[in-house]
């Protein structure tokens, strides 16, 4: 084998600028060019401001305690149950923000499912969804999985020779905690807190639908609002600067992953009587009685009585038809690309494979509006077929879900035995005969998984395609966002659940999908 | 006797490879004749999978240069590539295809033309014919290893390459596959070099053994020659069970040392510093029952093995020994006995 193939990495970091660079450039050369000229007042900046960071405060702060607890009654109690609970707890994660936020909005208020239903037993209305409790609510529920999962993650890795240790020497099971596992569950937590941060921040659906105001919705509503670009490339020159710390710290705090415990055996599980166990399970049920059970009931309580109330299911059928086809033409497009990044990264990392690796990663882990209005200034300044194209808003997706394509192909190469490759080669096949032989069937899997999980993800996909979709070309995720704005609960919920149909696939592959900042 | 017309099936010289500044083959020149099985012994890290890589074409020297059946295949400025060499490699774990079956392995690189032939010929060789469709992960590690050497014989390649193949087998299988193996190459024929750091190996089933260290050859023979001639103080410490002794000649054909005086006679002494006796030329008696100029000495250590008793003999001034003792002779650890060294010894 060749020491090394440049060309492919060469390919790899031409398709990563082309596609990342250009939105980039605009988004920070615009925010600074606005920055010094923008018409915002600082009292609306300060409000913008301190509104995102109480938003992402309580969030986060309300995540980490929750998502800690419930990852560890699941895998540190005996309680009955706990692996379905766990399976119940994460799947909220293939469920778009702004979806919950619909639900909510149709649970609560005076013609909610919630009053309608307590009404039955003589209660008052129940509050309307908006404002910062229910973006905290709702956001808190939304990103949940992501703690309990890293949480759990690390619990697994943990040695459980140490717990075991400090049991022996006298300590109670709540002093081990305090001691032994909290210590160890430090940068796994802090990294949580981390992502759950960003993915607050980011977030732009859920606080559109439930009418806060933070840095997304501003954008947003400042790119409506004029002809004038330059306010709105300001606040997202705010919105970049805070996302950009935060992803900062989290790829400081990720590191190398934690080694695994070489120990084949379970940890010591705490068994639960009486009380605790009472109150171990409300914790789990409320959890997914809130998370799940609740939204689901609310869109199909809305949703049968749009049907039932004769609804035309023409424009949904069609927006979901929209929806599907540009998710396939998106996922079958990044797959392809992804394969030089993958490839680049195979044997070794060089300069050029970090770039290619590396710019994908950051118009991923961005706010996709920010990454959207770049897109939408570069489209204007390509001919004028371009824009509002349903080319460039491929394009768009291609650059925010390029990482989870090369993703799922790069664990599918890593477990790939090199000398598989010499073997073939010495059996007398070339490179090309070699790679279609042996590395296509082996990597074919994942590949597909991963196109599967850019669909889904597309799907879902809100703030770019609000910016930059072809005009009459709607989708779900636009209904369901405006299904608020329009007061039309009952089709919004229609296209909601069709959504969640379409997500199914991701919550089969879940177990191998990478756990990577989702952002509506 | 058209064969000495015939050019060498591998011929290697001034292999140099270096990673980083790490000599890892120095100066290494290796001839394997046609139709023959020739080992490269050593202890790992000698840098004889190096060599073996580089004849493949999987990695290319810094110097040096190759040819097989008198084509180069890699020279200054030349590398021609492994699937155009026609060299066969069978890795120390099999690297079967996981998603292909045992036959379409074995079939792996025949011409589709031929593909249902060879694979059935081959299998039938290798004895594998009844697993034909089951996948790798079915199959036990010695049908993998036979398979893996099926896939690589169905090329016809002008040499096979063996990288330590029997390491990673159990010991109960390992002779089986081994016989089974050099069995299927003799069969077809095909000129073999194997890599090996185990030279009982190496001697059961070589032609030619090249004794290779730290990057360097230091000797090449057939594994009689290796044992009973070693050329250095290397040679004879890896190669076998042996005790060096220094040695100072005294007259044609006979060195002193501490052991007494040694017959030297019909070696082709390159250097004459120690005496390597071997453990099979040293003959145990009870103390009592000594030989004329016999030593005295006591059993420190002891390891029996059927028909042999490996025994660890210390000199009252704590030189040790090595000797063999037949099976049934009744030893015990602290027994006092007396040696003396018979026959003609190597020297280095």
């Amino acid at each position: 084998m060749p020491r090394h193939v440049p060309w492919v990495a060469l390919l790899a970091v031409t398709i990563a600028a082309t596609l990342c660079l250009p939105p980039l450039a605009v988004v920070l050369i615009e925010a600074v060019t606005a920055g010094s000229a923008n018409g915002i007042p600082a009292s609306r900046l300060f409000e913008l401001f301190s509104g995102t960071v109480v938003l992402i405060a309580i969030v986060t702060a309300c995540t980490v305690l929750l998502g800690t607890t419930t990852a560890l009654i699941v895998t540190r109690t005996d309680l009955p149950g706990r692996r379905v609970f766990s399976f119940l707890v994460m799947l909220p994660l293939a469920l778009p923000a702004y979806l919950l936020a619909l639900a909510f909005v149709g649970l609560g208020g005076g013609a909610g499912l919630a009053s309608q239903l307590g009404a039955l037993i003589g209660w008052g209305p129940a509050p309307a969804a908006h404002g910062l409790a229910a973006a905290s609510l709702c956001l808190t529920i939304a990103s949940l999985p992501i703690v309990h999962a890293l949480v759990v993650t690390a619990l697994n890795r943990l040695d459980p020779a140490l717990e075991e240790s400090a049991r022996l020497v006298g300590d109670s099971p709540a002093r081990v905690f305090v001691r032994v596992i909290l210590p160890q569950l430090r940068t796994p937590i802090a990294t949580a807190a981390c992502i759950v941060s960003l993915y607050t921040l980011s977030d732009f659906g859920a606080v559109s639908v439930l009418r806060y105001d933070t840095f997304t919705r501003a954008v947003y509503s400042q790119f409506r609002g004029g002809v004038d670009l330059a306010p709105a490339f300001a606040l997202s020159g705010v919105l970049i600067s805070m996302a950009a710390v935060l992803i900062v710290l989290q790829a400081i705090l990720s590191g190398p992953p934690m080694p695994v415990a070489s120990r084949g055996r379970p940890p010591l599980t705490l068994r639960l009587t009486g009380t605790a166990k009472t109150v171990a399970f409300s914790v789990l049920g409320s959890v997914v009685l809130i998370s799940l059970i609740a939204p689901l009931g609310t869109l199909g309580f809305w949703a049968v009585r749009g049907i039932t109330a004769g609804v035309q299911p023409g424009p949904i059928l069609a927006e979901a038809s929209n929806t599907l086809q540009l998710a396939l033409l998106a996922a079958a497009v990044t797959t392809l690309l992804a394969i030089p990044l993958a490839l680049s990264s195979y044997r070794g990392t060089s300069r050029l494979g970090r770039i290619a690796e590396t710019l994908p990663w950051i118009t991923h882990s961005l706010p996709h509006l920010a990454i959207g209005l770049g897109f939408l200034v570069v489209s204007l300044a390509l001919p004028p077929a371009f824009y509002q194209s349903t080319t460039m808003l491929i394009l768009v997706y291609v650059a925010i879900f390029l990482p989870v394509a090369v993703g799922a192909q790069q664990v599918a190469l890593r477990q790939i035995d090199p000398r598989l490759f010499e073997v073939s080669r010495m059996l007398g096949r070339g490179m090309w005969s070699t790679g279609l032989r042996v590395g296509v069937p082996l990597v074919w899997r994942a590949a597909m998984t991963g196109a599967l999980l850019v669909a889904v993800l597309v799907s879902q996909e809100l703030p770019a395609t609000l910016l930059l979709r072809p005009t009459g070309t709607e989708t779900l995720a636009i209904r369901v966002w405006g299904a608020v704005t329009e007061g039309q609960l009952t089709t919004g919920s229609i296209a909601a659940i069709l959504l969640v149909a379409l997500s199914v696939p991701l919550v089969a592959g879940h177990h191998r999908a990478t756990l990577r900042v989702r952002q509506i | 006797m058209t064969q000495q017309q015939e050019s060498p099936a591998l011929v290697a010289t001034g292999l140099v490879r270096r990673f980083g500044d790490k000599l890892a083959i120095d100066d290494v020149s290796i001839t394997v004749r046609t139709g023959t099985l020739t080992a490269i012994l050593g202890p790992s890290g000698c840098g004889k999978t190096t060599v073996l890589r580089i004849v493949a074409g999987l990695d290319q020297p810094d110097a040096g240069v190759v040819t097989l059946s008198g084509t180069a295949v890699q020279a200054p400025g030349l590398h021609v590539p492994p699937e155009r060499r026609g060299v066969g490699l069978v890795f120390q774990d099999n690297v079967l295809f996981p998603h292909l079956t045992i036959a379409e392995n074995v079939g792996y690189g025949v011409p589709r033309s031929e593909r249902k032939a060879t694979t059935t010929r081959l299998l039938e060789l290798v004895g594998l014919a009844d697993i034909a469709g089951q996948m790798p992960h079915e199959v036990s590690g010695g049908q993998q290893q036979r398979a893996a050497l099926a896939r690589t014989l169905a090329t016809d390649p002008r040499i096979i390459l063996l990288d330590e193949p029997f390491s990673q087998l159990d010991a109960h299988l390992r002779e089986r596959v081994r016989s089974d193996m050099v069995t299927a190459i003799k069969r077809t024929n095909t000129t073999a070099l194997l890599v090996t750091h185990d030279q009982e190996e190496a001697f059961a089933l070589a032609d030619e053994v090249i004794v290779m260290s730290e990057g360097r050859i230091h000797q090449v023979g057939s594994p009689q020659e290796i044992y009973h001639h070693p050329a250095d103080r290397f040679v004879a410490e890896f190669v076998g069970d042996a005790t060096l002794v220094a040695a100072i000649p005294v007259a044609p054909g006979y060195v002193e040392t501490r052991l007494g005086r040694l017959d030297i006679s019909g070696q082709f002494p390159r250097s004459d510093e120690f005496a390597v006796v071997r453990p099979e030329s040293v003959v145990v008696r009870a103390a009592d029952d000594a030989e004329p100029g016999a030593l005295p000495a006591r059993v420190v250590g002891l390891r029996f093995q059927g028909v042999n008793h490996i025994v660890d003999l210390e000199l009252d001034d704590g030189m040790r020994v090595l000797a063999h003792v037949a099976g049934d002779v009744a030893l015990a650890i602290g027994d006092a006995v007396s040696f003396r060294v018979h026959g003609p010894v190597a020297t280095v």
